[in-house]
């Protein structure tokens, strides 16, 4: 009993804190954020496991996981407020040309990371070739060129 | 043709999928009470004798920590024997309070603690780790002062 209540606090602790620390475009990802990933799989294991190391901790766990993921997984889909919740919802960071201050702002997304994305996806060089980018729910920009640049 | 058993195919891995899915929540519900050992209904042996109550691991892991307790109504002091197989099952690693010595008889481990101080109810721990997977069949009794309670078997999970 003790693993299913570690591991289902340990997914809602985790989804919890990464939900409020916001959406930062994987393109901003530094090297510190890599071993702050190392760090917190490192603490994470040892609050699941504790001194247990037995194969049926290991097991019970992982199905505790799984299980929890795949019942949000049909929750969110059954509820898209809960989903909103969750995951967030696509943010227009340009829409029709047009820069969202606020947005960007918000999502602590810059210029540089617009047009890096345009780039990388269509070729663009300069904003104004640029219709609409999106911040997604997986923290990525999706870019929509202007018809012209299509 | 081919399409067909496409569609058969993905047909079965849905149903297999979803089969799997069932057969995870049963485990979890499993563990949940105890089946998996660390806690839940399931995972202890509860005896209650008059003022003696026992409470010992039904089902534990292999290393991971455990405990015995014993709550009894004793005066001056108590004799706990731990049949072989329990200490066979389990390493000791800590008694509290501290016996006053521990004999190796031929039914298993003999405790024997001095109390002193107000009378009333005495609580023994004993901090335990499954020492190798296996089922654990006990054939002596526990025996706490003069009562005896018949010993369970102990599952250890690997």
């Amino acid at each position: 009993m003790e693993s299913v209540v570690r591991g289902a606090v340990i997914y809602f602790v985790l989804l919890f804190i990464i939900r409020v620390s916001g959406r930062r475009t994987m393109a901003q990802s530094t090297p510190f954020d890599f071993v702050l990933l190392l760090i917190i799989a490192e603490t994470t294991q040892q609050a699941l496991l504790g001194d247990d190391f037995s194969i049926t901790n290991s097991v019970v766990l992982i199905t505790t996981l799984f299980l929890i993921d795949i019942a949000l997984s049909y929750l969110k889909r059954w509820s898209p407020s809960l989903d909103g919740i969750l995951d967030g919802r696509p943010e227009f960071l340009v829409r029709n040309g047009k820069i969202d201050q606020r947005a960007m702002q918000r999502s602590r997304v810059d210029l540089e990371d617009i047009l890096a994305a345009a780039r990388g996806q269509h070729g663009l060089e300069r904003l104004s070739q640029v219709r609409h980018a999106v911040l997604e729910t997986n923290a990525g920009i999706s870019i929509i060129p202007q018809p012209e640049d299509r | 043709m081919d399409d067909h058993d496409g569609v058969i195919q993905r047909r079965g891995g849905w149903v297999v999928s979803r089969l799997s899915w069932v057969l995870m929540a049963a485990f979890i519900f499993a563990a949940s009470i105890g089946f998996t050992g660390s806690g839940g209904h399931f995972s202890r042996h509860w005896h209650a004798d008059g003022s003696t109550k026992i409470d010992s691991p039904a089902i534990s892991r292999w290393y991971a920590a455990d405990h015995l307790s014993i709550t009894l109504s004793a005066d001056n002091g108590a004799n706990v024997l731990l049949p072989k197989e329990f200490a066979e099952a389990f390493e000791i690693e800590a008694v509290a309070p501290l016996p006053q010595s521990v004999a190796a008889t031929e039914q298993g481990l003999l405790y024997t603690f001095a109390f002193a101080g107000t009378q009333g109810d005495r609580r023994i721990d004993f901090s335990l780790r499954a020492a190798r997977p296996g089922l654990y069949r006990p054939q002596a009794a526990m025996e706490i002062g003069d009562q005896r309670f018949a010993s369970q078997p102990i599952l250890v999970l690997p």
